[in-house]
């Protein structure tokens, strides 16, 4: 459904340094099937997430939806873009204005006046909401709550992907299966594939079907979730899993990421990023 | 839970004297209360913020929707309306705009009605008692002479009393512009002088030309606020969330409002406008040239909260969801901007007024027989004239009093939105 091309996006902070923040990614994201996108903080996840929603954008590359081409979509062709793409962000103490209602907040998006009570209703309820908050302000809620507010938001525009930025990373653990198991409920009613991105391998585990590793900018592994937990080739996807489960995997140091390594398909649907210099 | 807001209280910078006074206020009342160890929490007990948290929690029993939805401009009026001074102010600034609006009911003359024989009448007398007699209020006709230096002195003829008049018919006007009618509130019979404030040196009645110099005087700093919080909102919003080049050039347009001395400009602007313009005309040159002064630096302040803004998760995901750019800046910018804008709308408004009366004090601004505030007090321009006629500085007392209690009314406004409340309140 969703497919990425040589996509590159550099920032230039000062005194000549150039920092790579999204560095030659080409990923696709097929219809239903989940995509993990995992790597330590600072490793162009979130920079993607905004180019593949257009909020930020790319250097070069080509962005593809349903096989048409969306990178340099202005105006209306950017409107019906943003209403396949949807996003839910990190931290959703500021991702809802607080001057909104959870009404306003949630039928921002809807711009027929005719089914809005409908629409935001089946939203709410499809995040397991009572129809009652609808007046109330965020701050009136806690933190799972107000991410379900967000997720409402994104669905009533009934997209067909949707972008999971962090978001559960601030929730606590309890909370964060309550809204895991919530996304699951929702893909059997909605026709969504997410888009999830994490650093957290286990909750990605729980949703995802394919897992892409990012690393500097780069993807450095891209195969199914089975595959990558139970045969991890590239030494960073091994060093997240050691870091985050019990796994014992030997540290072997500084890991090499260049610009004109060859990302090559090791066994079938299995790729991995060549470290060798 | 108590034990996390007590901590997150005392973190916050001390910055403000209320601080203390809350905390006292409290420790009063815990002893009150018979609590001799002193609940710590309690200084938050009356701070109105402290509802954000019971309806927290509220929400989280399933309880009822009660008292849930204040915003935090409401938690602000709430604690506004704590303070007499402001609240004083506020009704003193009431009861102006009010005599303002209703100026050709409660004057007993038109501003423009003139009797030369009572030149600078002192402020008239009204008796109860005739004779031994009590009556209904009246006053006496005043004739004058003429003492050793020329001067009128007035004396009261006590022959000729004219009774006060409650709904007496006396000039004709139209009433908030729409019905014509010749009732006002209160007057004297037709010779007889009803001179509540004394008279000016064309024999006008100086309590009418103050009520209706207030229409001018007061609307000015009103229209010419908006007109140039309108522009200084938009520019700095369009400036603070595109950034880059509009940013620059915004920015730099600004920088050369600001840089001439205000006073400068607006007599360089006054002095573009036609000479033959009709009074209206001239009013809302007035305007236009005093708001054009003040909108660049607001524009500046709001540029500046809007680019720490627009990187709020919530405008990034109002993008995503496809509004315009300008549904943007109305809906999520500038709201934010407002708890700032409306403390600087209500310390600016004196800036008009006092703008506006020195344009016409100086002859620029609105034109003799037109009254305003700053054109009344041309006459207090002479020593001579304010020893003899005191009553002439009234629009100067006004004036006074009109900026003071706007002042104090958008530092009370200031210190409601304090960042100490919204701290505790986040």
């Amino acid at each position: 459904m969703l497919e990425l091309k040589n996509i590159k996006k550099y920032f230039h902070s000062g005194h000549q340094r150039i920092v790579k923040a999204v560095d030659d990614v080409s990923l696709s994201v097929l219809r239903g099937e989940n995509l993990g996108l995992v790597g330590e903080s600072g490793s162009g996840k979130t920079t993607l997430s905004k180019i593949i929603l257009k909020l930020l954008t790319p250097d070069s590359g080509e962005i593809f939806l349903d096989g048409e081409n969306f990178t340099a979509a202005r105006g209306k062709e950017l409107k019906d873009f943003r209403k396949i793409v949807q996003m839910v962000f990190q931290d959703p103490h500021s991702s809802l204005d607080p001057r909104f209602t959870v009404r306003s907040i949630v039928a921002e998006g809807i711009e027929k006046v005719t089914d809005k009570e409908e629409k935001i209703r089946h939203a709410l309820s499809a995040v397991q909401l009572p129809a009652n908050i609808l007046n109330r302000y965020p701050h009136e809620f806690s933190g799972g709550e107000r991410q379900r507010i967000a997720i409402a938001r994104a669905l009533v525009m009934n997209p067909s992907l949707l972008i999971l930025d962090e978001a559960v990373s601030s929730l606590d653990v309890i909370i964060q299966k309550q809204i895991l198991d919530l996304l699951k409920d929702i893909q059997s009613n909605f026709d969504v594939t997410y888009l999830f991105i994490s650093h957290n391998l286990k909750v990605v585990k729980k949703v995802c079907q394919k897992i892409a590793v990012m690393y500097k900018g780069r993807i450095v592994e891209y195969a199914s979730t089975d595959e990558v937990f139970h045969n991890p080739l590239h030494p960073y996807t091994k060093e997240l899993l050691t870091a985050s489960l019990e796994y014992k995997f030997i540290d072997k140091g500084e890991i090499f990421v260049s610009s004109d390594a060859i990302f090559e398909e090791k066994s079938k649907g299995h790729f991995v990023l060549s470290c060798e210099p | 839970m108590t034990n996390k807001r007590k901590k997150s209280f005392f973190n916050l910078p001390v910055c403000h004297s209320r601080r203390s006074r809350l905390l006292r206020d409290g420790k009063r009342r815990a002893n009150q209360g018979g609590n001799p160890g002193g609940n710590l929490g309690s200084p938050l007990k009356d701070c109105g913020d402290d509802i954000a948290f019971s309806c927290k929690t509220d929400f989280k029993s399933r309880g009822s929707e009660s008292q849930c939805h204040l915003s935090q401009f409401q938690l602000a009026m709430k604690e506004f309306k704590k303070s007499p001074k402001a609240l004083i102010c506020l009704y003193i600034l009431v009861v102006l705009y009010a005599a303002a609006i209703f100026a050709d009911v409660l004057a007993p003359y038109h501003y423009n009605n003139e009797d030369r024989q009572h030149s600078y009448a002192p402020p008239t007398k009204i008796h109860c008692i005739d004779k031994g007699q009590l009556h209904f209020p009246f006053v006496y006709a005043q004739t004058f002479s003429f003492d050793e230096f020329h001067k009128r002195v007035y004396q009261e003829d006590t022959t000729q009393k004219y009774s006060l008049r409650i709904f007496f018919k006396g000039d004709r006007y139209k009433f908030l512009g729409l019905i014509s009618t010749d009732i006002h509130l209160f007057g004297v019979e037709a010779p007889g002088k009803l001179y509540l404030f004394g008279a000016d040196s064309r024999g006008r009645d100086v309590f009418s030309r103050l009520l209706y110099g207030a229409r001018i005087s007061l609307s000015i700093g009103i229209i010419g606020v908006l007109i140039s919080f309108i522009l200084g909102l938009l520019v700095g919003g369009i400036a603070g969330y595109y950034g880059g080049v509009v940013d620059n050039i915004l920015m730099r347009g600004c920088e050369m409002f600001m840089m001439v001395p205000g006073f400068y400009l607006m007599l360089a602007l006054r002095s573009a406008v036609p000479e033959n313009f009709s009074s209206l005309q001239v009013y809302f040159a007035v305007v236009v040239i005093l708001s054009f002064i003040g909108w660049a630096g607001l524009a500046r302040i709001i540029r500046g909260m809007s680019i720490s803004l627009r990187e709020r998760e919530y405008v990034l995901a109002a993008k995503a969801m496809g509004l315009s750019d300008f549904a943007i800046i109305t809906r999520h910018i500038l709201p934010h901007t407002l708890s700032y804008s409306i403390v600087a709308i209500m310390l600016s408004i004196p800036g008009y007024i006092l703008g506006e009366a020195a344009l016409s004090l100086i002859g620029l601004g609105i034109q003799d027989p037109l009254a305003s505030w700053g054109n009344m007090l041309t006459d207090a321009m002479n020593i001579a004239h304010i020893q003899f006629h005191p009553w002439i500085l009234l629009p100067g007392l006004f004036i006074f009093i009109t900026v003071i209690s706007f002042n104090i009314v958008g530092d009370v406004l200031r210190d409601c939105f304090d960042p100490l409340m919204k701290g505790v309140e986040e």
